[in-house]
């Protein structure tokens, strides 16, 4: 590793559906028009949009997430009786899983930052999407090779889809994508590799990347941040060996553990509740200078 | 979700002894570190468009509350993020009890939450008075 560390916030914008049988719910018939609020909508106003605080740790953003989905709920319970979708594209609509990383094009060159990321990120997305559908969200211009947006506070890498179907695959693709930029700015020793090609983004090309997935999984498995995110990295290792997607049984909002709040918010306490361990040891208080 | 700025001084104990990490909360809050001169033992900021009449009844209790034991609270709603920012002074935060434990940052902090979440009984709360806090006097540098 570099001698003086660099270390970022990385963010996020995934995005998801809400359906009630057979029909897709509109965001903009839910939402109030408000650009900075943490659940929003995408530009189409059907697909919802949210916007969890950045975080140097990508625990956190998961965390956050999950937060953003209970606030929501809390305020508007009708969201419970929706089908959550995420994943690549449902109905029409492709659903994309941004990536954002708080780094400057002086720190690094976005385009080759970019790079590095489709080789190592980008080629494990491709190989848990279904495959049907990250076809039909790549077909027009959207989650191409080197797919990116330079914005204020850094960049935000877009080829990835929705990985947002539950809370262990959204903390295998952000820690992954942490592992990834990190080595990118702490090791200049790294030897890197290229494993993807522009075509296996559109036609999302899973029988030539699973080939290349051992020395992709290789490389992975030797970067620093590696062994702090092992547990939830090695969900990606599972489901590409046992030739799953990241889509499961399960209702998206069942596997965030998003339900009926009433309970948790509704009781009231007594004040000498909230006070009873400081009362309990009121006496010899100090103030430590 | 309550949130803290984990590097000033105390905070993450005083989340850890205030128990409210896991609490679902209707609003989004976060701590931080007050320094001593100039500043309230306690300062609230928050967002008028982003709350209701009740709350600002449930802010005015807490207010009562806090200045009937001796802690002097600002409020502001000059505040343009989504979430209630809870600055808590530093003598406050270190005042630790015999246990070298920050009870009582720990205690008002939840008592802040609890309170505009209303899920604490606001009339029982107006009245109550704590019989062992230290005397916080505000700082003042100005000239």
């Amino acid at each position: 590793m570099n001698e003086k560390v660099i270390d970022f916030t990385i963010g996020a914008d995934p995005e998801f559906a809400c359906v009630q049988g057979r029909s897709i719910i509109a965001a903009c018939d839910y939402l109030d028009d408000n650009a900075d609020s943490d659940f929003g909508s995408d530009g189409n106003d059907i697909t919802f949009e949210l916007r969890p605080s950045p975080s140097k740790n990508p625990i956190q953003i998961v965390n956050n997430i999950r937060d953003i989905f209970v606030r929501q709920v809390i305020k508007q319970p009708e969201f419970l009786k929706f089908k959550w979708v995420a994943g690549s594209w449902h109905k029409g609509y492709p659903f994309g899983g941004h990536v954002h990383f708080g780094l400057s094009n002086n720190q690094i060159r976005h385009t080759d930052a970019v790079e590095f990321l489709d080789h190592y990120v980008g080629s494990c997305c491709l190989l848990i999407e279904k495959q049907s559908d990250a076809k039909k969200r790549r077909s027009d211009s959207y989650g191409h090779m080197g797919d990116m947006r330079v914005q204020d506070w850094g960049f935000e890498y877009r080829p990835m889809s929705s990985w947002l179907s539950s809370p262990y695959v959204a903390a295998a693709m952000l820690c992954l994508s942490k592992t990834v930029m990190y080595e990118v700015m702490n090791n200049s020793k790294f030897q890197w590799h290229q494993f993807v090609v522009a075509d296996d983004f559109p036609k999302c090309n899973q029988d030539r990347l699973i080939k290349q997935f051992p020395a992709i999984w290789d490389d992975i498995t030797k970067m620093h941040l590696y062994q702090t995110y092992k547990p939830y990295i090695d969900l990606i290792y599972y489901l590409v060996k046992n030739k799953l997607t990241w889509l499961n049984a399960n209702d998206m909002k069942d596997c965030w553990g998003v339900v009926d709040m009433k309970r948790c918010i509704g009781e009231k306490v007594g004040v000498d509740f909230l006070w009873s361990r400081y009362n309990l040891e009121q006496s010899n208080n100090t103030i430590i200078q | 979700m309550i949130t803290a700025t984990e590097t000033d001084t105390l905070l993450p104990a005083i989340m850890r002894e205030a128990k409210l990490h896991n609490l679902v909360t209707k609003l989004k809050y976060h701590a931080y570190g007050l320094r001593r001169e100039n500043n309230p033992v306690v300062q609230i900021e928050y967002c008028k468009d982003y709350v209701d009449d009740a709350f600002c009844n449930r802010l005015a209790s807490l207010k009562t509350f806090l200045e009937l034991n001796g802690m002097e609270v600002e409020i502001s709603t000059d505040y343009d993020e989504h979430d209630i920012a809870i600055g808590l002074r530093i003598d406050l935060r270190k005042t630790l009890n015999p246990n070298d434990k920050p009870l009582l940052a720990a205690s008002v902090l939840s008592t802040i939450v609890y309170c505009l979440e209303d899920r604490v009984d606001i009339e029982q709360m107006k009245k109550y008075k704590l019989s062992s806090i230290p005397t916080f006097t505000r700082q003042n540098t100005d000239a």
